[in-house]
């Protein structure tokens, strides 16, 4: 079973995106603070990391530099509700896998199919895109 | 069709292993790996399932064959597994894995791709191969400094950081350094080059102490600015006056960096008067200061460096040209009195460019943040209705959900309207050509709270002359000290006192000293308290917290040509100094 992390301090946006996942079969940690969350990241393995970036003490981005400067590698998808240019283009060679909006744009379908697009190919959805990359030969 | 067959199988075995088929589960896999030799999927699958069952030897078996088998952007597949294997088996078998991983890299049988990604993945744990490590025990010795020198260009040049920042780690982790003090400082100066400033600072604490030399002091301050975070050198160092005192140039240089970015104003004053006495000769020196000085909008300090820097290159032309006709002196003159002329264009239009830019950067921010704290409401209403949706579709709903759905979008609302109202007093001040004591304007506010600090035991004092009179709305103005008042009782949460003393100088300065002796605010937020939306507190527990309080008073002093910052040196609570300038066009062009 996939295991993601969910790291937003924001009880009223993590629950569904929690019950969602838990719908489709995918277990769902919360952590409400950058600290926490790296915590929980160094405690147990994950496939996924869905990350908020205005967090209170630590800031996403903090967390994104100090779970890459451990695990370059772990899938990190980035979610926030507002950012320039500049801010996506500093995250992305610190390194993460996928960037979603949130606030007036935000969808939690998109969001939870992205999600679950990026999870380790045993599941459903990205089993898929396994198979695509072997094709007849 | 292949494709299908390998589908048919993948399914097939997630069916047995879910079942708890353990045995057959993994018989499969072999079987279609025997069929599927190229397939990464399968080698994948048997290792996570033989890791859950604790067969560990067996998943790394696996997992090594999987490692062949991957593509070159999917290294995060083995990443993945490699972590799992590591939570849950033994350490002396991770070892042993490792010894396993090493032999791939040394038979050489990963693509290019892979073994660059294995190096950073596990960096110094692979002691890489044996010229890798008989190169870092040479690397402990002075004496093979220009070999290390050598090697460690190449690296650079044929960006293998990896192996550099191996290396580094691999000094961190032993315990031989002593010898090695210029090796060491070579290393660090590659990887501050790098940009890799925590492995540089790491270095730097375990290598470089005691610091004795001016260089590595200045190597660390220079280190943490690129940063933007001082937290090391502070950590390290005592930056007091003794430290100015024995400063050099280059120290004085990044000092006033660092007193800049900490709001250290006294220090940072002596540092740049200290640079202003080197200045004296120096044209270099001088140069440095007037940029300073243009950096920190000081006008006439830069104007009175800049014609001190023209005298210097006067005199150093005299020095050049001793015998030359009286009428190019004159012109010269008269070239200078054009470019001081235009020179003192240039500075007035890039004070008021800053001025605007530091506008246009309070708005950026306060947009920024406003979005986002509207944005998170938003967010939550949007996610609510397409959870609820979600379960629609699948006919999961149930009426107890919409009523709590119901609910959980009127409470976002609730935020939103509290966050507007939270931006009038700033937007609406009523009784513009009014004026007020701000000495009754404070009393004002504390007996308008006077219930609530009575229920929190907080007793409050203001000193201050009752005719002080300010021009403009007192109750905009009284905004000020309810905000700081306010976020003193959160502070305090019981028992305490606030005081306000209220003064006023010679020169018409008005000074407010507003202090509580709650908590304290921890000073790696000094910098922030004063942006808008910066907070502490639980954003979502309505009343306050949303972090405009200080970006209002902030806001509210800027249109009373007043200012505010804390006191870094009060330990026993909070204390923050506003200063406002009484009265107008008193100052001089």
């Amino acid at each position: 079973m996939s295991h993601v992390l969910i790291i937003e301090d924001e009880p009223a946006t993590a629950g569904p995106v929690k019950k969602s996942l838990e719908a489709d079969g995918i277990q769902a940690d919360v952590a409400g603070s950058g600290t926490a969350g790296l915590a929980l990241f160094r405690e147990k393995t994950y496939d996924l990391i869905l990350l908020d970036l205005k967090l209170p003490e630590l800031s996403g981005e903090e967390v994104l530099r100090a779970i890459r400067r451990e695990d370059p590698f772990i899938t990190v998808i980035v979610y926030t509700n507002y950012s320039d240019f500049a801010d996506i283009k500093r995250l992305t060679n610190i390194g993460i896998d996928g960037y979603i909006n949130k606030g007036p744009g935000a969808d939690l379908d998109e969001l939870i199919d992205v999600i679950e697009g990026k999870l380790a190919p045993i599941d459903g959805a990205a089993m898929d895109a396994l198979f695509k990359e072997f094709p007849n030969d | 069709m292949y494709f299908d067959e390998q589908r048919l199988l993948a399914d097939e075995i997630t069916t047995l292993r879910y079942a708890g088929r353990t045995d057959e589960a993994i018989a499969l896999c072999q079987k279609a790996e025997l069929r599927f030799p190229d397939n990464s999927f399968f080698p994948k699958l048997q290792g996570d399932i033989c890791r859950q069952n604790g067969r560990f030897p067996q998943a790394a078996q696996a997992y090594l064959n999987m490692l062949t088998l991957l593509r070159p952007h999917q290294f995060s597949i083995f990443a993945t597994a490699y972590r799992n294997l590591e939570k849950s088996a033994p350490a002396d078998f991770m070892r042993s894995f490792l010894e396993k991983i090493q032999d791939l890299l040394t038979k050489g049988l990963l693509s290019k791709e892979i073994e660059k990604d294995l190096y950073s993945f596990l960096g110094a744990q692979l002691v890489m191969d044996r010229d890798f490590l008989h190169f870092a025990e040479q690397a402990n010795d002075d004496c093979n400094i220009h070999l290390i020198q050598k090697k460690l260009e190449q690296w650079e040049s044929e960006q293998d950081i990896a192996k550099i920042e191996a290396l580094a780690a691999f000094k961190l982790g032993s315990g031989k350094t002593s010898q090695s003090k210029k090796i060491d400082s070579f290393l660090i100066q590659k990887l501050e080059k790098l940009g890799k400033y925590d492995l540089a600072l790491s270095m730097i604490e375990k290598t470089q102490k005691p610091y004795q030399n001016k260089l590595i002091l200045v190597e660390i301050l220079r280190i943490c600015r690129k940063k933007t975070d001082y937290s090391f050198a502070e950590k390290e160092l005592s930056i007091d006056e003794e430290f100015i005192d024995s400063s050099d140039f280059n120290l004085q240089y990044e000092l006033v960096y660092y007193f800049r970015a900490k709001d250290r104003g006294e220090e940072l004053e002596k540092t740049l008067r200290r640079m202003r006495g080197d200045a004296v000769s120096s044209i270099p020196i001088a140069r440095t200061l007037y940029n300073f000085y243009l950096s920190l909008n000081r006008f006439e300090d830069a104007q009175s460096i800049y014609e001190h820097i023209q005298q210097l290159e006067q005199s150093h032309a005299a020095g050049r040209v001793q015998r030359k006709k009286k009428s190019r002196t004159k012109s010269f003159l008269l070239k200078q009195l054009e470019s001081e002329q235009a020179v003192r264009q240039r500075m007035e239009d890039l004070v008021s460019d800053q001025e605007h830019n530091r506008r246009m950067i309070a708005l950026r921010d306060l947009l920024k943040g406003l979005s986002h704290e509207l944005g998170q409401p938003i967010t939550n209403i949007r996610y609510a209705v397409q959870f609820h949706r979600r379960k629609m579709r699948r006919n999961m709903d149930t009426p107890e959900d919409l009523e709590v759905l119901l609910s959980d979008i009127l409470l976002q609302t609730d935020r939103l309207g509290t966050l507007l109202s939270r931006f009038s007093p700033v937007v609406s001040p009523k009784n513009e050509s009014g004026e007020f004591s701000i000495t009754a304007c404070a009393a004002k506010v504390f007996d308008d709270l006077e219930t609530r600090l009575r229920e929190q035991n907080i007793s409050c004092q203001i000193d201050g002359p009752s005719d002080l009179i300010l021009p403009g709305d007192q109750v905009q103005f009284s905004q000020v000290f309810y905000n700081l008042i306010l976020n003193s009782m959160q502070a305090i949460e019981k028992d305490g006192h606030i005081d306000i003393a209220i003064s006023v100088s010679a020169h018409h300065m008005i000074t407010i000293t507003f202090t509580d002796n709650g908590p304290g605010i921890p000073e790696q937020n000094y910098q922030k308290i004063f942006e808008p939306f910066f907070s502490t507190k639980d954003p979502t527990s309505g009343n306050g917290g949303e972090g405009l309080g200080l970006y209002i008073v902030w806001n509210i002093l800027k249109m009373f040509n007043g200012t505010i910052r804390i006191d870094k040196d009060f330990q026993t609570g909070t204390r923050f100094i506003i200063q406002i300038q009484q009265s107008k066009g008193g100052t001089e062009r």
